[in-house]
């Protein structure tokens, strides 16, 4: 199935649908309608401290996201070809997985700063996931090309290069997207509940501690926005990367 | 060095390979004939080191370098006729590999990525891969088949050109071929009964 279009239209509509239910509920601290979000984003972009937090989380995820894929790429390969390895590894994925969010943010409030808390968060959302898409990759790059390499001699690095990476890319690429937006929403969340100064997790618990409806609603659609645009600009780096690395 | 392959036994559901003995003279192409499901493409799997035989040996390997042309293309799809050569032989430039393009008449498709290219097209990319690469010894399992009557004759002798006195074993159902290739032609009878027979 082709996947399905963000139409104007529909985005549209459901703008609308925002609106009209914001005038008819008619209690801001309740719901407000898109109009007045923007109004307030607008009037909170003026102001430096909305910057400094939106730096503020999107160097501590983002770092957190770019670690996860560090090193998820040396365990991924090494997991392909030692079993033992990849056994090692297993249940500790499992249990990075399974674990739920809340229980790794409380833990790491007691272990660590809330400085880093949502670096840590955003590596742990992101490390299984793209390590489990990786491996899977790997593992279902075709076993005749395989051979044919392993024939021709073709050495380690230009396999991986040319015959393993076009095969594996769609698998790694969707792991992408779903740890990207995963490690947005954990780590926002971990911001929430850790406060750490100069990020968006600690106005959104302000928005929340003074009933501040329309701010909250600001500071998700920035969240939206920001998780967003870092999503298609690291896909569209690593679509760039792989168009160079293949090359013969 | 000869290739001796000395009673050597390969089952899967059923035997494949019974108590084989056969000899690749060095430096000379070997046809090897013999009706479908005889073992002609384990043999070749046996041979590439791909598959581990249930008895029996092969020697004469040792230190060996090996190419082939398998009975599937095993291209990359999205890479060009030149980059599939350039990928295995990347000392090759592409003004090394278009005159040998030419020979085999595919020189039109040398920059095309080859999922856009014909059977017969794909079938001639694969083989002269096998040809250029560096290898001392060729396993080429039926490089002729998908190629039509008139360019099949152009394609044999081109590909014998490139044998360079190599040793060379060529699975195929046509004499003819056999013949144009200057191979000494070898029948493997089925498996029960695998004693081949030079012709």
């Amino acid at each position: 199935m082709k996947k399905p279009m963000i139409r104007f239209w529909a985005v549209a509509v459901w703008l609308l649908v925002w609106q009209t239910a914001a005038w008819l509920v008619g209690k801001p601290i309740l719901l407000v309608g898109p109009v007045e979000v923007l109004t307030r984003l607008f009037s909170l972009a003026q102001e430096a401290s909305f910057w400094q937090a939106v730096w503020g989380s999107l160097w501590r995820i983002a770092g957190g996201f770019f670690l996860a894929f560090a090193l998820s790429v040396p365990l991924a390969l090494g997991a392909s070809r030692l079993r033992w390895l990849r056994e090692l590894l297993s249940p500790l994925m499992l249990t990075i997985k399974t674990v739920p969010v809340a229980s790794f943010i409380i833990l790491a409030l007691i272990w660590f700063s809330s400085r880093t808390l949502s670096i840590l968060i955003s590596f742990l959302m992101v490390l299984p996931i793209l390590y489990s898409h990786l491996l899977d990759g790997l593992g279902q790059v075709d076993r005749n090309l395989r051979e044919m390499a392993a024939v021709f001699r073709v050495p380690r690095l230009r396999y991986l290069r040319c015959v393993a990476l076009p095969q594996l890319m769609p698998a790694f690429l969707t792991g992408c997207r779903i740890a990207l937006g995963l490690g947005w929403k954990a780590g926002i969340a971990a911001e929430v509940i850790g406060t750490p100064a100069g990020t968006i997790g600690k106005w959104l618990q302000q928005a929340k501690l003074y009933l501040d409806t329309p701010d909250l609603f600001a500071w998700t659609v920035t969240v939206v926005a920001l998780s967003v645009c870092f999503e298609r600009l690291t896909l569209l780096c690593l679509r760039g990367l792989q168009r160079l690395l293949e090359r013969v | 060095m000869d290739i001796v392959i000395k009673g050597l036994c390969k089952a899967y559901q059923r035997p494949v390979l019974t108590n084989l003995n056969l000899t690749l003279p060095a430096h000379q192409v070997t046809a090897l004939m013999a009706p479908s499901g005889a073992g002609k493409t384990t043999l070749l799997r046996l041979i590439l080191g791909l598959e581990k035989p249930d008895a029996g040996e092969i020697t004469g390997l040792e230190g060996q370098r090996l190419a082939a042309a398998f009975q599937e293309d095993r291209l990359l799809e999205h890479l060009s006729a030149v980059d599939n050569i350039r990928l295995v032989i990347p000392a090759l430039t592409e003004k090394d590999i278009l005159p040998h393009l030419k020979a085999f008449q595919i020189e039109n498709a040398a920059r095309q990525p080859v999922r856009e290219l014909s059977g017969g097209m794909r079938r001639r990319v694969a083989l002269l891969r096998a040809l250029l690469a560096e290898a001392d010894v060729l396993l080429l399992d039926e490089p002729f088949n998908a190629l039509d009557e008139a360019t099949r004759a152009q394609v044999i002798r081109a590909a014998a050109a490139l044998l360079r006195n190599r040793t060379t074993l060529l699975v195929t159902h046509d004499e003819g071929e056999a013949a144009l290739m200057g191979a000494r032609v070898i029948h493997l009878a089925a498996a029960d009964s695998a004693s081949p027979q030079p012709g």
